[in-house]
């Protein structure tokens, strides 16, 4: 997260592209009527992050027309932006490279700036939590199958995934069991046949001393290796499992 | 339609209408009923296509697309305004509410030491019979074993908080709920034990 977006954040922004729900612009909560293409622009240029050059912009954008045509695509896209965020330009134009107006927050970048600082292991407690959009995160922009949106759906969706499991770790660790099992299931939600998620699910439930849903979780997550890939799951699962029945033995006995 | 509507999905998708459970009921079409599941437990807005292809994998693109169509027309036959699309996206009307967003936000407060109330049991009620129960989707399962998960530590939780009040009696009915329900769930026995034990000081 780079202090930009930090101090974008803080600023309570009147402008916010929303990536998560949508996509759509808001301006002082009340979202822009803009076409498709305007929005696929303004959501280009956020993953992106830097200046990106016109003709690179307009031929990832429309990448099936001729490049004058393309051209034409992107100012037409540009013009229908002018005037509307609130004041300062949603699109900055400087000589042939284009940037995500200085004034745009984007809603993803909570959230990133959550999974960036969950995984590099720096969690203050009020990181312990799964923060709302993370669900959306898992699969952001469903419907676009572009090759720009797929690989950063990809990205925000494996960084997410990260940070889940290992909030859920830290929930257990400190004695926040429904919260841990539930941003555990998130991530198993997002991505059933993962097998850290998986891993990170049946630890919360240990952890809670819940044997009976740990060995749920894996025999129905075997199952479902079984019908899809057709294989085992990884040795470490099975004696994750294995050991904790052995632990919990005298504990079950005396019930 | 007057009153607010619920869309209940812990059996098969329904409608309610008004204040009162139970009061205009409505079935949702059979045609419609997995497009309205699928649009409430994703919420925001769902992609046509993407939405169509999970909802009819089996069929190619063309046909799903045709087949999502189609569902939105029952239910707007059936004078069902649940939904609203335009030519890229549907979504859930802001105006309907969800029993299951309802209980899950229900138990997210008991999790957070929210007090209990006195209709706390009438909600783990409502929700026992799960999530779309019955329903085999691959989508479904997740979400079902989520808010099982969540409703059940919030109904500990809820006893834990009963107990520390000294309300010995309330704690047990709740601790009886659950371990009735789930026989083999090893903190439910321990919530048993811990009432047990203050009862005996």
């Amino acid at each position: 997260m780079n202090e930009r977006l930090t101090y974008r954040r803080r600023d309570r922004p009147e402008t916010v592209l929303h990536v998560l729900e949508g996509p759509c612009l808001r301006v002082r909560g009340q979202p822009a009527v803009l076409p498709e293409s305007s929005l696929r622009l303004l959501v280009y240029l956020a993953f992106r992050r830097r200046p990106a050059g016109r003709r690179v912009v307009a031929a990832t954008l429309w990448p099936e027309v001729t490049e004058s045509r393309a051209g034409g695509n992107l100012r037409s896209a540009m013009w229908r932006l002018r005037g509307a965020g609130a004041g300062a330009a949603v699109v900055e134009a400087n000589g042939a490279t284009l940037t995500i107006g200085e004034e745009v927050a984007v809603d993803l970048d909570n959230l990133s700036g959550w999974a960036e600082r969950v995984i590099g292991g720096g969690t203050g407690p009020s990181d312990l939590t799964v923060p709302d959009g993370a669900d959306a995160a898992l699969d952001l922009l469903p419907g676009w199958y572009e090759d720009w949106a797929i690989v950063e759906r990809e990205r925000v969706r494996t960084r997410v995934l990260h940070a889940l499991e290992q909030v859920s770790r830290g929930l257990s660790a400190a004695g926040r069991h429904a919260q841990a099992v539930d941003a555990a299931i998130a991530a198993v939600c997002a991505d059933p046949l993962r097998e850290s998620a998986q891993r990170a699910l049946i630890g919360t439930h240990l952890a809670e001393g819940n044997l009976v849903e740990a060995q749920r979780t894996f025999w129905s997550y075997r199952e479902l290796l079984a019908a899809e890939l057709g294989v085992d799951p990884a040795p470490e699962l099975w004696q994750l499992i294995a050991a904790a029945r052995i632990g919990h033995l005298p504990t079950l006995a005396v019930r | 339609m007057p009153g607010p509507t619920t869309l209940l999905l812990f059996g098969e998708p329904r409608l309610a209408f008004g204040e009162t459970d139970g009061f205009g009921d409505r079935d949702i079409p059979a045609g419609g009923k997995r497009l309205v599941a699928y649009a409430a437990l994703h919420r925001g807005r769902l992609d046509r296509r993407h939405a169509a292809g999970t909802l009819w994998p089996s069929c190619d693109d063309v046909r799903a697309a045709g087949n999502l169509r189609s569902a939105l027309w029952r239910l707007r036959a059936g004078g069902l305004s649940v939904l609203e699309a335009d030519k890229q996206q549907v979504w859930l009307r802001a105006e309907v509410t969800v029993d299951a967003d309802q209980v899950a936000t229900w138990a997210l407060r008991l999790i957070d030491g929210g007090p209990a109330s006195d209709r706390d049991e009438a909600t783990w009620h409502r929700s026992r019979p799960g999530l779309l129960p019955g329903w085999p989707e691959e989508w479904v399962g997740p979400y079902r074993e989520r808010l099982r998960q969540r409703v059940l530590h919030a109904m500990e939780a809820r006893a834990y908080a009963l107990l520390a009040a000294g309300g010995l009696e309330r704690a047990l009915t709740a601790a009886r709920l659950l371990v009735a329900a789930e026989p083999q769930r090893a903190t439910a026995h321990r919530l048993l034990d811990a009432i047990d034990r203050a009862a005996r000081r």
